[in-house]
């Protein structure tokens, strides 16, 4: 076991965990942080997508020892009120079926518009991998479209 | 005859640079379908520079354990790998899922855009060879 001391969604968490606990483990079993979900264990589907700084990584496969001072954003850190514009957007065109996928696929996409403010529907196929099993593909892109054309790319702090 | 000949050789000189160019072509080309694969199946661990995460994830960009021998790359992608590595001098044990259900000529698309990228001058590697290093037993 060792402490580690997190920024997560702007605050700083202390946990004493073992070193090699997956980032996800520590949101969700030490911090109760269970927006994010456990899909395939092995960072290939994206239910576990968070953002270390600016980047969507997969939470499943990284080692809490490996954040460092780093900040995470969890499902929980992008919105107070859930009105994110890509939250929005996703209720606007109704993305949802089972939901399971839903955390991580709105992570990979406010990623992706901070990125890529105006993303091209290539850069939308492109940047948008994480598996739904429900298969609402069509509808995640129409999202991230309509979240774009709102300005998805706006953080709200 | 001298004439035929220097018509000759000017034709074959002509063949051989509208082949190195249609070469430099198809590693653009498979480079730009690389890029969009790495996008996709590599860049969530290996990061989009390239860099990886010191200590976790292993780089790619300029790697010595990569560029030493791309074949066992190719291996790694189609089989995954589970043994502690070195690479740049930092230990990395973390094991990588197989990307098998990736095709052949994705396997090359991608090793091709990770051989050519971030400084790394690493060479070609063909469809045909990632069929070869994927039927071995």
């Amino acid at each position: 076991m060792a402490k580690f001391t997190l920024n997560i969604n702007g605050k700083q968490h202390e946990v004493d965990v073992d070193p090699q606990m997956p980032l996800l483990w520590v949101l969700r079993d030490e911090l109760q942080l269970v927006g994010t979900k456990y899909g395939c264990g092995v960072a290939q589907c994206g239910a576990c997508t968070i953002h270390l700084d600016d980047t969507a990584i997969r939470s499943c496969s990284l080692p809490v020892s490996a954040i460092g001072q780093r900040s995470v954003t969890t499902i929980e850190g992008i919105s107070e009120k859930g009105d994110h514009p890509v939250q929005l957007a996703w209720r606007e065109v109704d993305v949802a079926q089972c939901g399971y996928c839903q955390a991580g696929q709105v992570m990979q996409a406010v990623a992706l518009l901070k990125r890529t403010p105006n993303p091209t529907d290539t850069d939308i196929e492109n940047g948008m991998f994480n598996i739904c099993r429900c298969g609402t593909y069509t509808r995640i892109r129409k999202a991230v479209a309509l979240a774009a054309e709102k300005g998805g790319n706006a953080w709200k702090e | 005859m001298l004439t035929k000949s220097l018509v000759v050789s000017a034709f074959v000189v002509l063949q051989l640079f509208s082949l190195a160019l249609s070469q430099q072509d198809d590693l653009a080309a498979s480079k730009a379908r690389g890029e969009v694969i790495y996008g996709r199946s590599c860049s969530s661990c290996h990061m989009a520079d390239g860099k990886g995460m010191a200590g976790t994830f292993p780089p790619l960009a300029q790697a010595d354990y990569l560029l030493e021998d791309p074949e066992r790359a190719v291996r790694i992608i189609l089989n995954g790998q589970a043994e502690e590595i070195v690479v740049n001098g930092e230990t990395y044990d973390m094991p990588m899922p197989a990307q098998a259900h990736l095709e052949d000529q994705e396997v090359a698309d991608v090793m091709n855009y990770i051989l050519n990228s971030w400084g790394n001058e690493g060479g070609t590697i063909s469809a045909k060879k990632v069929k070869e290093i994927r039927n071995r037993p």
